[in-house]
């Protein structure tokens, strides 16, 4: 009867996945030999705990099984707190019946995933089997750092047919070679990835493709096929086949680093096992037996998948050299310019086309648009970019187009200044720059009806537009004469100025005549004597002549005329009070003011009272007599 | 003889003047002129305004009615400068500001003028109430009447005439002084401050006065601009936003 036990199956198992290394004829085979021993297992009651592999690496899985052979209950399990616990507790339980007497075995499983390095210890978890507590046996897991050749050698597991997967070393290798490890930013790096071998390929695949950070990359077709040459290293003979090519764009400027390529290969080795694993554990030692691995499972050939990584390089990348002129826009290699505009005359609102045409060899893709100065009353339009470029070894050639719309909207004679297009040229490390002839676009008057939706008119304006200038005026005009009185002209200012100069001399006239009129009382006053003296002699040429009436009266005309002279006072104005009133204002003494009325009194009464009064005589002198003493004392 | 040889010559003289008088008669052109307007002939009625302002017939309704003509004949920038000029001899013209308005719409050129400080924009409102001349006129005869009241001022015998005399005076000076100020900037606004009109459909504006210079901006026809200076045939601008550039003279012309 053949005793089967699943569990020490599962647990073999695990051992077997762990070294994975074995092939499926021997796992089927050391089934059977474990189920054969596990028969000398005694039947006593235990609670053990095992853990598929004592040492993992972060991220790997970790199965811990506690198992109980006989029946349990309240199992508690430990915790894992340096775990990812991913599955279970599973429960399972197995019956066994052996020459009539059962055994069971429960099982509680756990997927756990470790997820830190280190040493952990997992506690005992415990269980009730009748009324006893059982605790398992604490284990400890050692995880050690993750690496990359571990985790690609259990994708290797997967299935595939060779179940064994190493490094290359120096029989296969993938290497990396550059043209250039010095260059300008911007500049072309042709990458070239190599496989070398000296063994027997049977399949090749890339694993991971470089991601060229800080490069833009830029692809040379490869035939399907690898084309294996002949190349001699070191005195070796390899057979060199390029995996990938590639240009490379730096984008920035320092120590970039291209990175490696990994691949993998099947290769079919003549291996030795023993050397090549060493184990402590006895089954392994068993199955890597020579009585195994040679005569009957294979031919002393192997194939091996071999898992390849290329060395990353590193690239020194210079900046360009300043004083770049206005048109460099990302462009280095070597390149001509055109520029063309696709009509040279045009009606306004019609659209036109203006083509910048590069071609060259470089960094073709990464030029930017020539830098335009498009007149404003131009509607511009983003450009429309075309590639077309090839890539060798040599470098990438093509060329780039840019074609920007433009619709002037007015009339007239438009420049369009294009900054010339300048790129850096790799032969001469110099800036060159293709000079440009400035184009010139004639617009000619578009549709009238366009234009006034064009001008921006507001809907205020828009309404607007609606009316009619006001019609035309059609009364006969003024005609105006550009000459005539303007401001700031001669006729101006002597207008401005005649008022002024009128009233100056108005002023100056009114005073003159002040003047003057004060001039003639002073001649008269001076001359009161004298004109009194006059008009005494003629009356005394009446009183000789014996002509009273005349007599008097120019004695009278004397006195008051001197008065009336003397003091300017109008001879209709006087009488006698009011000479006596001015001569008492001139201080003259009171006896002379009476000697004058008196005077006057005589010629009135002679007037009037004829022959009756004074004798003519006497009045004449006594006149004199008044009229010189008021002189002498008026002065 | 020579006395009849004499009147023959004065007799020649006046006939041949007034044949030559009913010819160009300034008058008749112009009703020729609105004629053609009316009968939508446009072409005919601006030859015939042209000619008209060419004889030295300076008219506001003139330049009015040719920049209608010019409107119509769908030029809007010699319309804008014919009512400009229109404007320039009767400035509070409803007419005239309103078709220099709707002629102004067709203008590409829209821009925020710089706002004026507020006493500089009474004086320009005030200043277009009238012609220069006209302020000019009034302007001496308030001088005028400023002596006189002055005049009476100083001569006046009596108390009373002399009080109302010097009130006179008082608001006459301040009458004159405004009426100067206004006159001024009226005088300025129509004969000193030159202004044109950019005839050309674009014109580039250059920071320099030759081909050389920087573009500084476009300008478009019917577009109004300040004249500052003039160097060989290039005219120094400013426009309504404060911007100041040079541009070709044949471009512009003065309103």
């Amino acid at each position: 009867m053949v005793i089967f036990s699943i569990d020490m199956f599962k647990r073999i198992s695990n051992f077997i996945e762990m070294k994975s290394k074995i092939s499926k004829y021997k796992t089927i085979l050391c089934v059977f030999l474990i189920a054969v021993i596990s028969v000398s297992n005694s039947l006593a009651e235990e609670f053990t705990a095992t853990v598929s592999s004592p040492a993992v690496s972060v991220g790997d899985q970790v199965q811990i099984t506690f198992s109980l052979n006989a029946n349990g209950k309240n199992f508690k399990a430990p915790s894992f707190p340096d775990f990812n616990v991913l599955m279970g507790p599973n429960q399972s339980t197995q019956m066994q019946i052996i020459n009539g007497s059962v055994s069971q075995t429960l099982t509680f499983t756990y997927v756990l995933q470790a997820n830190k390095e280190g040493t952990f210890k997992i506690g005992s978890a415990e269980i009730y089997a009748g009324n006893t507590k059982f605790l398992s046996n604490p284990i400890s897991i050692i995880v050690s750092k993750a690496s990359k050749q571990q985790s690609g050698a259990a994708q290797g597991q997967g299935g595939s047919n060779p179940s064994a997967s190493v490094e290359g070393g120096k029989n296969v290798f993938i290497k990396a070679k550059i043209d250039k490890s010095n260059v300008y930013q911007g500049e072309g790096i042709s990458v070239t990835y190599k496989l070398y071998t000296k063994v027997t390929l049977l399949n090749y695949s890339v694993n991971k493709l470089p991601s060229f950070n800080g490069f833009w990359s830029q692809e040379i077709n490869m035939p399907q096929q690898l084309e294996f040459r002949n190349e001699n290293i070191d005195g070796v003979n390899f057979k060199v086949a390029d995996i990938k090519k590639v240009i490379l764009f730096p984008q920035r400027t320092g120590a970039l680093s291209i990175d490696p390529m990994e691949g993998e290969v099947i290769a079919r080795v003549q291996v030795k096992r023993q050397q090549q694993q060493k184990s402590n554990d006895p089954f392994d030692q068993f199955f890597n037996d020579p009585f195994f691995s040679n005569p009957f499972f294979n031919n002393n050939v192997q194939d091996i998948k071999v898992t390849l990584k290329s060395d990353a390089i590193k690239v020194n990348v210079r900046d360009l050299p300043s004083g770049a002129p206005a048109g460099f826009t990302g462009a280095v290699g070597k390149f001509t310019c055109d520029i063309s505009l696709d009509k040279k005359e045009i009606k306004a609102h019609d659209a036109v086309n203006l083509k910048i045409k590069i071609s060259g060899k470089g960094n073709i893709r990464l030029i930017d648009a020539p830098k335009i100065e498009f007149p404003p009353d131009f509607e511009t339009y983003d450009p429309k970019e075309n590639v077309s470029a090839t890539a060798t070894v040599g470098g990438v050639t093509g060329t780039k187009t840019f074609e920007f719309l433009l619709i002037p909207r007015n009339a007239g004679n438009y420049k369009i200044n294009v900054t010339p297009f300048s790129f850096f040229d790799l032969e001469s490390k110099r800036y060159q720059t293709i000079p440009s002839s400035e184009l010139t676009l004639k617009v000619g008057r578009g549709n009238e009806t366009e234009t006034t939706v064009i001008s921006g008119a507001s809907q205020t304006d828009v309404q607007m537009l609606g009316k009619d200038i006001r019609f035309i005026k059609t009364k006969d005009p003024e005609f105006s004469s550009d000459s005539g009185l303007q401001f700031n002209t001669p006729l101006f200012y002597s207008m401005v100025i005649t008022p002024a100069l009128l009233f100056v001399g108005l002023i100056f006239f009114k005073r003159k005549k002040e003047a003057m009129a004060g001039n003639v009382k002073l001649i008269r006053s001076q001359r009161a004597n004298k004109v009194a003296m006059k008009r005494l002699s003629a009356a005394k040429k009446y009183l000789s002549s014996n002509e009273r009436e005349k007599f008097l009266d120019e004695m009278f005309r004397a006195l008051w005329g001197f008065i009336s002279d003397k003091f300017q006072i109008p001879v209709s104005d006087l009488s006698k009070e009011s000479a006596a009133l001015a001569l008492q204002q001139r201080n003259v003494p009171e006896p002379l003011i009476n000697q004058f009325t008196e005077t006057v009194d005589h010629c009135e009464f002679a007037r009037f009272a004829g022959g009756l009064a004074e004798s003519n005589e006497s009045i004449y002198n006594k006149g004199i007599d008044v009229i010189s003493r008021l002189e002498s004392t008026l002065g | 003889m020579k006395k009849a040889a004499s009147l023959l010559f004065m007799l020649v003289l006046f006939f041949s003047g007034f044949a030559n008088s009913a010819e160009k008669n300034p008058l008749n052109t112009y009703h020729e002129a609105n004629m053609a307007y009316q009968k939508l002939d446009f072409e005919k009625s601006i030859k015939l305004y042209e000619e008209l302002i060419q004889n030295k017939n300076i008219s506001a309704s003139i330049y009015y009615n040719l920049g209608n003509a010019y409107f119509k004949n769908g030029n809007f920038s010699k319309a804008i400068l014919n009512y400009e000029r229109a404007l320039k001899i009767t400035p509070d013209d409803e007419e005239v500001n309103f078709n220099l308005k709707i002629a102004s719409l067709k203008v590409v050129d829209k821009m925020e003028s710089v706002p004026e400080i507020f006493y500089k924009k009474w004086i320009n409102k005030f200043a277009a109430f009238f012609s220069s001349k006209t302020w000019t006129i009034l302007l001496i005869i308030f001088v005028w009447f400023l002596f006189t009241a002055a005049s009476f001022y100083f001569i006046g015998r009596s108390v009373r005439i002399k009080k109302i005399a010097f009130v006179l005076m008082l608001v006459l000076l301040f009458i004159s002084a405004g009426t100067g100020i206004i006159a001024a900037r009226s005088n300025a606004i129509t004969h000193i401050d030159k202004k044109g009109i950019i005839m050309s459909s674009s014109v580039y504006v250059k920071s320099s006065p030759d081909e050389k210079g920087n573009d500084l901006f476009i300008l478009h026809e019917g577009t109004k601009v300040e004249i500052l200076d003039n160097l060989n045939n290039w005219n120094k601008i400013r426009i309504a936003n404060g911007g100041i550039g040079w541009m070709p003279a044949e471009d512009l012309t003065i309103i």
